[in-house]
């Protein structure tokens, strides 16, 4: 057994490790805990790095995929998610996103077990950025739920006039909250709108139909809120609680087509899924 | 040695204003207050003087009836007699003295409970100290102690943590809203006390500008020249609220002068950024159904004075794990001071030792023919040896001893191994 065949365990446990002792930083209102805990989640994110230019390298169009979408989907999150948490120097927006990360590896292994390759038809570039795209963005609605949780926390917070809690106390200021959620959204609308009309081509060039499958027209719904959401952002200036709210449903919906789309419907999205 | 630690002092609790502007040690007394020591009918050997506007303490280390001579030169120096003072003053000894210095560096003692000037205070009052050369190993140790104390407190409770004061508490709520308050304005409406500091707390803060509106132009002025601000029309005030994000509103007004259909119009013009509202004025200037807008945070003065009670309560309640800090630090500066009563004659006790030992030995070798350097090595080992096991069970005796006998049995020590030369 190579290091290699061990890293994916490693990684997912160092990331579940690295929320745990985030989760006790902030259980236990101490600094001391969460700097090592950001410093594990970012040394999981390069064992992360590495374990994904390792599968990719070795990649044949032709073998089964082994769950590596999972990966990549993963990686965008942690690296939008580290990236947000960074720039904003909060490691509460690290404590609201990281958790996904684990989380989405699980779900991989709840989600399906038959091996699945890559329809060839779908293999090439258009795929790829249909794929990379779609992730990324993910990865940005990502970090718009997780600050409109916590601008509804502290704005509930502020305006029931309530004394703030510990963590309330160490929550960014609302404005700081509203900037991420209109970075994440001005960001990943377009990288998902691209993403989709990449995938919408390639289902053309493949198969000569579109919105055959039932993930793409939830994805249409998505791509609908989140014109929307990008739309009142940029023409009516909204701020504050209506998209943060309704980027954390877009997020949720997103999560639904991820995983229950995928376990329950008939889908050619399955090779996303499906492992080993 | 602990024991020869005095505190005496009056402070909020035991004498009014009046009283405290009476006995204050400042610089009005001149070099007569470092001169204390020379004066006293007592020994001090070292003293520290903390006068500040709610307390006026002296600490000092030193033998005799210390309290009272303190409490005579310290009366005189403020030109009244002993009898006025002592009915306000409160003297601390050993433990005792030690607890409350440490108590009032924490703000423990403070009428603010967690405030933070005292320890700069006390910090300064050292510093004095020291320059007048008043201060000694003691005072250093306890000092030292007393602000290492303080910090921990700081970093391991929440007693100096949350808004104690409106104005405060008003600036933390803008904080939790605007986050860096550089880029952001602010307006005053009307005039009063707690609007003109809360406008002098929020500049302090970052805010960018601050805009002065008022019914009186000429107060306006006033104001805004002192805040480098800049006056608005009472007449403009709707205009110009678009620009700001702060609006700080304390006028007579009998009715609100802002309204939740008022703040609509302004928000649209601003595209929903956020306005935070502080209204200080009874009655309120602004209708109190302006927090139900979103984007916009409304706070009035029963608000505010209620988020400082309970930042006050909290207080309250981590103050008793910092007593607990403050009694554990008492017992570690005991502990330290009682081996630095210990040393010296742990030290002087080897020294007679060795001593004795190095006399036996060069009297032997005197009587002795020359002896080779093995022999030599061999009986100077023998000697530390013999040395090492006759000193280990008095030095037990004294490293044993308990706090309330420690001191007697270093001066049974002392005499029966003569250490301080008394009887030949």
């Amino acid at each position: 057994m190579d290091l290699f065949s061990l890293l994916p365990f490693i990684v997912v446990h160092l990331y579940a490790l690295g929320v745990i002792v985030l989760v006790l930083g902030f259980l236990a209102g101490r600094d001391r805990l969460r700097r090592p805990a950001a410093g594990i989640l970012i040394f999981s994110f390069l064992a992360h790095t590495l374990l994904l230019f390792h599968e990719f390298a070795g990649m044949d169009a032709d073998e089964p995929v082994r769950g590596v979408f999972i990966q990549l989907l993963a990686w965008c999150l942690a690296s939008v998610g580290l990236g947000v948490a960074w720039k904003w120097r909060s490691y509460a927006l690290l404590l609201v996103v990281a958790p996904i990360i684990p989380a989405i590896f699980f779900l991989a292994r709840l989600s399906g077990t038959a091996v699945m390759p890559i329809p060839p038809a779908l293999a090439g570039l258009l795929s790829a950025g249909h794929i990379f795209c779609l992730f990324l963005s993910f990865g940005c609605l990502t970090a718009a739920f997780g600050a409109g949780i916590l601008f509804l926390i502290q704005e509930k917070s502020i305006k029931s006039k309530a004394v703030p809690s510990d963590f309330q106390k160490e929550l960014p200021a609302l404005n700081v909250l509203d900037a991420v959620n209109a970075a994440a959204v001005h960001v990943g609308f377009p990288l998902f709108t691209l993403g989709i009309l990449f995938g919408f081509t390639a289902g053309r060039l493949a198969w000569g139909h579109t919105l055959a499958d039932p993930k793409e027209w939830v994805s249409l719904v998505i791509w609908g809120m989140f014109a929307r959401l990008y739309h009142q952002r940029l023409a009516h200036g909204a701020r504050g609680r209506k998209p943060a709210l309704l980027a954390i449903w877009i997020f949720l919906i997103c999560l639904f087509s991820l995983t229950a789309v995928n376990m329950f419907l008939s889908t050619h999205h399955g090779f996303f899924t499906t492992r080993q | 040695m602990e024991e020869r630690i005095y505190l005496m002092g009056l402070n909020y609790r035991t004498a009014g204003v009046e009283v405290r502007e009476r006995f204050a040690l400042g610089a009005h007394c001149g070099k007569g207050l470092w001169d204390i020591p020379k004066h006293v009918e007592a020994r001090i050997d070292e003293m520290l003087i903390l006068s500040t506007c709610n307390r006026v303490e002296i600490a000092a280390v030193g033998e005799g009836d210390i309290p009272s001579a303190l409490c005579g030169t310290w009366a005189q120096l403020c030109g009244r007699k002993k009898e006025d003072l002592a009915p306000f003053t409160y003297t601390y000894k050993g433990a005792e003295a030690v607890r409350h210095v440490f108590t009032v560096a924490a703000s423990l003692d403070s009428m603010v409970l967690g405030e933070p000037q005292i320890l700069g205070q006390l910090k300064e009052a050292y510093r004095k100290a020291s320059d007048a050369g008043t201060t000694g190993p003691i005072l250093n140790m306890m000092l030292h102690k007393a602000f290492s104390t303080a910090k921990r407190v700081r970093t391991e409770t929440q007693v100096a943590a949350s808004a104690v004061s409106i104005s405060y508490a008003a600036v933390e709520l803008a904080k939790r809203i605007f986050g860096d308050m550089h880029p952001y304005q602010a307006m005053l409406i009307g005039a009063g006390e707690m609007a003109e500091l809360a406008a002098t707390h929020l500049l302090q803060a970052g805010l960018s500008r601050l805009l002065v509106a008022n019914r009186t132009p000429q107060r306006a002025e006033e104001l805004a020249t002192r805040f480098k601000g800049e006056t608005v029309r009472f007449d403009d005030l709707a205009a110009r609220l678009a620009d700001v994000d702060i609006v700080v509103s304390s006028t007579g007004s009998p009715e609100p002068i802002l309204r939740a259909e008022d703040i609509r119009t302004i928000l649209k013009q601003r595209r929903n950024r956020p306005m935070f509202f502080i209204d200080i004025a009874v009655p309120r200037d602004i209708a109190p159904d302006v927090n139900n807008l979103d984007n916009v945070y409304l706070y009035d003065i029963d608000d505010l004075k209620e988020v400082v009670e309970e930042n006050l309560a909290h207080r309250r309640g981590e103050a008793d794990k910092a007593r607990a800090i403050v009694e554990d630090e008492v017992l570690h500066f005991s502990r330290r001071l009682h081996g630095l009563q210990l040393q010296p004659a742990v030290v002087a006790l080897i020294r007679h030792f060795e001593q004795l030992a190095d006399e036996e030995l060069n009297k032997t070798l005197k009587r002795l023919a020359p002896v080779d350097e093995s022999t030599h090595q061999a009986l100077e080992i023998m000697l530390r040896s013999l040395v090492h096991k006759i000193s280990h069970d008095p030095l037990m005796f004294l490293r044993n001893a308990e706090e309330h006998n420690e001191i007697e049995r270093i001066r049974l020590i002392r005499r029966i191994f003569n250490l301080d030369g008394d009887f030949v």
